[in-house]
């Protein structure tokens, strides 16, 4: 028990020492909040996009029609070059001309990126304008819309990628499993345990929780700094939070862990787990919602546990509705894994070193 | 000869090192693949399928054929909606939670009255009187791009059955819609807009890496202090070495070329002028921010951690994945002063793929400049340097 | 070109670095055809001297004859003469050895064949292995072999054995005496007081930057006095110590190995007057050694230190 506490808090205060993991626990995730949360992150209170349009002076009538629809704000401008100009700059999203035939509508490839539903904004005109020519403007069937809060926070989608940016401080678990395991042991840091009276499992334990502990305070710590950074107060449920935190820390060890056994080269392993982490963050739902992409890209995101370890966090930290049974059921699944992984491979691994 | 000689050895050493051939071709290629698979698809309206939830709680004339209408369009091959019909209006708090879990991304309700509200709107209006048509209600969740992108979808089709029934009533002119999607030379293709931006990137992750952290090693390891024992200058040294890197930067851009070309059938002609030209400045100028790298830092460690901190601010506020000039300002300097800005800005410019925000002049002078005070730094830094 | 007796002749070298002076007012000349070598403690300052002489260094003060040309810092035309290897350099990753021989031997006009040094390095059978493969002793091997590629006139070997086990030492050794055959000067930097003793013609002695003796082996060591050496292990006793004094024993003491070196002429007068002094004072002498003096005792004599203070 002495040398399991006095290994953690060694590897616990060599924390700073190391490089990789001091970059890739906290330097990263908080570099990332700040590209993609000032990128993509829509002020708060400003509510719903709006979509910035241009329309040139002289057509009144689409002006009027064009002012009837919901949600777009419109620039009047008088020359098509000038309009044409902005939309390429990003000032406006789209631009739309009549010619008394046809409806141009020009948009801007980045808010097209962001809002790829522009693309229907030309009929829904076309259609408001044949509808107001034939004197029906308002039509036979109304619709009203009604927005409903997501989430007890209140956050904007900023809010909502946030809790995304710490599961990269998680996931960097991945790779202090790899070190561990994989480095220490073809640098037979491990097989020098073994040949002392220090029992081998004492030590990684000890290895494991003081890896625990670090990651555990840079997640919170990015959590802390992002709130600070954007001006944003989550509502954190403190229990939920921690369990998931928790859980998420030994599901990510255990990846790293199968990743070892699986390759032998730490190097190889190494390089699997980045690609994998790379992947994981791209379908996992963390900077945009799964339902952009299809079916098969849906379902292959939700394969992956980094799409559980963020659904998990948005919910503790209120920007997500969710029950405790998913918190509860997500720990228990990535805790379970753990334990059966490190019983597995763990032994595995130090059977190797005392022959 | 003895340059060109040379280079083959350092081309040797890089081109068997396994991390290389990962991080600097694979590792590209992945990415590249990653995300025209997301991007692509999102740009394909027709391919993505929302789910909503339609309370119906009428079952008269009109309710009918607007239910009829989405589960039509909620069927076969091009669905637009996974469609549910929900009839029991009671449970709308549950429907509501099930918006906010993202179990469905938009609810549309026809209360009840419906029909009747319908039918007296168009007795008035035969009238020629003055009314309002009865509502239909749609539920969007706040902040949801999804439930953004289904709402203006639904309203869209209610656009059209207004239309339609205004059709049977009078006669209604109906217009062409075309829509253009600007910076793009025939209509929009993420590869065209990607596979640039890729090079880029392998060459950026190259130059960083395989000779900023490399070069570092050389010089912790003693290799640079053994090559000063030689008769060869430095000068001989670092072309040989750059030259052996320049082999390697072909080999990646064929790859990559050949994934966007070949498999995602990019219209870009890699053997155009413009292509060229940038590439062989975006090779210059990553070349030497990994030299000037490996002159400043003391030893490997120090290298990739340097090479680390700029990776990220740099490969993302570079407008590769997407466009960053109206950043706010708190991030707005590191895009001003990244090269990689100019450089994609001014390939995708001159490939007519997108309109460049920057002078065309400043895309090729910026790296131009980059280049120079790099590589003036780090000659200077090796030429004076006495290895410790 | 050729009419000069010295290869290299070194005068008043001095380098500091901030407060310290890692060389210090160094005198020495190479005579041509011999094996040179700097003794010393780690950190006494042989790298920076060989560094400078090499070229990789700039002097802060002193002159440098080298082949019999004085030279501020060597150039490109020295560089085609002089071979050599460095302390723990490491060579390109994933080049076989033979590659590393060919890369080398390009960058110089003349020199062997890179088969020819593979065979007299005797790493023939691992000319196609990647150099990340080579044991300690291949390395060192392949290290020299780089060294030779251009047939040098003078070779600077900083620590060539060290780290190495004593069989791929005593390998080494038989590489550098051939090369001696072949008559090339070899200069040697070692903190091996046997190696130095084996292979060298003649041996400055370095601590703290300065030369502190130099001269043939034989006569370094003679100039220490006393035919043999004694060494026991003793506890540290101060009575003990002054009696021996007393007793006109030439001795010095090491506490923190607990072990006694005693110089004499007289080795069996020496052992009695030891052997009684403990029994006087109830102290255990054990593990007894009679020995002819060497460099190591030179070492000790002239600083009370040992070469390899651990």
């Amino acid at each position: 028990m002495k040398v399991f506490l006095s290994i953690a808090l060694y590897r616990f205060k060599s924390f700073y020492r190391d490089t990789f993991t001091f970059f890739f626990t906290l330097v990263l995730p908080i570099i990332f909040a700040v590209i993609f949360g000032f990128i993509f992150g829509r002020p708060e209170g400003m509510g719903q996009s709006t979509i910035k349009v241009g329309i040139l002076k002289d057509n009144e009538d689409l002006i009027k029609v064009v002012e009837r629809i919901e949600g777009l704000n419109i620039s009047i401008l008088s020359h098509f070059d000038e309009l044409k100009s902005l939309v390429l700059k990003g000032s406006l999203d789209g631009g739309i001309l009549f010619d008394g035939k046809t409806f141009n509508l020009i948009i801007n490839f980045s808010s097209f990126q962001q809002k790829p539903f522009l693309r229907t904004l030309g009929d829904t005109i076309a259609n408001a304008y044949s509808l107001k020519e034939a004197g029906v403007e308002e039509g036979f069937i109304r619709v009203e819309e009604e927005f409903i809060d997501p989430g007890k926070a209140r956050v904007s989608n900023l809010g909502y990628m946030l809790p995304g940016v710490m599961s990269f401080s998680i996931a960097s678990s991945i790779f202090s499993m790899i070190a561990l395991f994989g480095y220490y042991r073809k640098r037979k840091i491990l097989k020098r345990f073994a040949v002392s009276p220090i029992n081998p499992f004492s030590f990684v334990l000890g290895m494991i929780m003081g890896n625990f502990l670090i990651t555990l305070l840079s997640s919170l710590f990015v959590l802390f700094a992002v709130q600070i950074i954007f001006n944003i107060k989550f509502y954190i449920n403190w229990e939920y939070l921690l369990l998931s935190i928790s859980s998420s820390i030994l599901g990510m060890m255990a990846l790293g862990i199968f990743l070892t056994a699986l390759f032998k080269e730490p190097q190889t392993a190494n390089n699997v787990g980045n690609l994998l982490l790379n992947i994981m963050i791209f379908f996992s739902g963390i900077y945009f919602p799964l339902s952009f992409l299809p079916n098969y890209l849906r379902t292959f995101g939700q394969i992956l546990p980094l799409y559980y370890v963020a659904k998990a966090l948005r919910i503790s930290v209120g920007v997500e509705e969710g029950t405790p049974n998913f918190i509860f059921s997500m720990s228990i699944i990535m805790v379970s894994v753990f334990i059966i992984l490190v019983s597995i491979f763990g032994r595995d691994i130090l059977q190797v070193e005392e022959k | 000869m003895i340059v060109l000689k040379n280079s083959i050895y350092f081309f040797k050493s890089a081109i068997r090192e396994r991390e290389f051939i990962f991080w600097f071709i694979a590792f590209p290629i992945i990415l590249m693949v990653m995300l025209i698979t997301i991007f692509s698809s999102m740009t394909r309206v027709e391919r993505i399928n929302f789910n909503i939830y339609l309370v119906k709680n009428e079952s008269g004339e009109f309710s009918n054929m607007i239910s009829e209408v989405f589960k039509r369009i909620s069927e076969g091959e091009d669905k637009i909606f996974n469609l549910k019909l929900m009839e029991n209006i009671s449970l709308k708090e549950k429907f509501f939670d099930d918006l906010k879990k993202g179990k469905t991304n938009l609810i549309l309700e026809i209360p009840e009255g419906f029909d009747t509200g319908i039918l007296s709107h168009i007795t008035f209006k035969m009238l020629g009187m003055e009314s309002n048509p009865p509502p239909i209600k749609i539920y969007t969740l706040k902040y949801n791009v999804s439930s953004e992108s289904a709402s203006m979808i639904v309203k869209n089709i209610f656009d059209r059955m207004n239309l339609e029934f205004v059709k049977k009533m009078r006669k209604v002119n109906e217009y062409q819609v075309k829509t253009e999607i600007v910076g793009s030379k025939a209509g929009f293709s993420y590869v065209d807009f990607i596979y640039p931006g890729i090079v880029i990137v392998s060459i950026f992750f190259t130059g960083l890496m395989g000779i900023g952290e490399e070069l570092s090693w050389y010089k912790e390891g003693k290799i640079l202090k053994r090559f000063q024992l030689t008769p060869i200058s430095n000068l001989q040294f670092f072309l040989a070495y750059f030259l052996a890197r320049f082999y390697f930067f072909i080999i990646q851009i064929l790859a990559i070329t050949f994934v966007g070309k070949v498999i995602y059938k990019s219209t870009i002609n890699p053997l155009s002028y413009y292509f060229v030209l940038y590439i062989l400045l975006t090779i210059f100028s990553l070349s030497s921010l990994g030299f000037f790298v490996s002159s400043v830092s003391k030893n490997t460690n120090s290298a990739s951690v340097i090479a680390q901190i700029i990776q990220f601010p740099l490969q993302f506020l570079g407008g590769i994945y997407f466009p960053v000039f109206d950043v706010p300002w708190i991030i707005r300097w590191i895009v001003i002063i990244n090269p990689i800005t100019y450089l994609a800005a001014g390939i995708r410019d001159t490939l007519g793929i997108m309109p460049s925000p920057y002078p065309l002049y400043l895309t090729i002078l910026v790296p131009l400049l980059y280049t120079g005070v790099f590589l003036s730094i780090a000659l200077r830094k090796y030429k004076v340097v006495e290895f410790s | 070109m050729n009419n000069y007796k010295f290869i290299v002749e070194v005068e008043d070298l001095r380098k500091t670095y901030g407060n310290v002076k890692a060389v210090d007012g160094v005198n020495f000349k190479i005579k041509k055809g011999s094996i040179f070598t700097l003794l010393g403690p780690n950190g006494a300052g042989k790298t920076t001297t060989l560094e400078i002489i090499e070229g990789l260094r700039i002097p802060d003060g002193g002159n440098i004859k080298i082949f019999g040309k004085e030279v501020k810092r060597i150039g490109k035309e020295e560089k085609e003469l002089i071979g050599v290897s460095l302390q723990e350099t490491q060579l390109i990753s994933h080049l076989t050895v033979k590659e590393t021989l060919s890369m080398f031997r390009s960058f110089y006009k003349k020199g062997l064949k890179v088969d020819d040094i593979l065979e007299f390095i005797n790493l023939k059978d691992k000319a196609k292995s990647p150099v990340d493969k080579l044991s300690g002793g291949q390395k060192q091997r392949l290290a020299i072999g780089l060294a030779l590629v251009n047939d040098p006139e003078l070779l600077f070997l900083d620590e060539p054995t060290t780290g190495l086990d004593p069989q791929a030492r005593r390998s080494i050794w038989d590489l550098l005496l051939q090369l001696k055959k072949q008559g090339k000067t070899i200069v040697l930097t070692t903190h091996y007081m046997e190696e130095a003793e084996f292979l060298a013609d003649w041996v400055c002695i370095m601590d703290y930057g300065k030369i502190i003796r130099e001269g043939t082996p034989e006569d370094l060591i003679k100039s220490i006095g006393g035919e043999s050496v004694i060494e026991v292990d003793v506890e540290e006793n101060h009575s003990f110590l002054d009696r021996l004094k007393e007793l006109g024993v030439n001795y010095t003491y090491n506490p923190k190995h607990g072990r006694l070196l005693a110089k004499t002429d007289n080795v069996l007068e020496t052992i009695d007057s030891i052997l009684k002094t403990a029994r006087e004072c109830s102290l255990k002498v054990r593990n007894e050694i009679i020995r002819q003096p060497n460099l190591e005792d030179v070492f000790l004599t002239l600083t009370g230190r040992q070469l390899r203070e651990e």
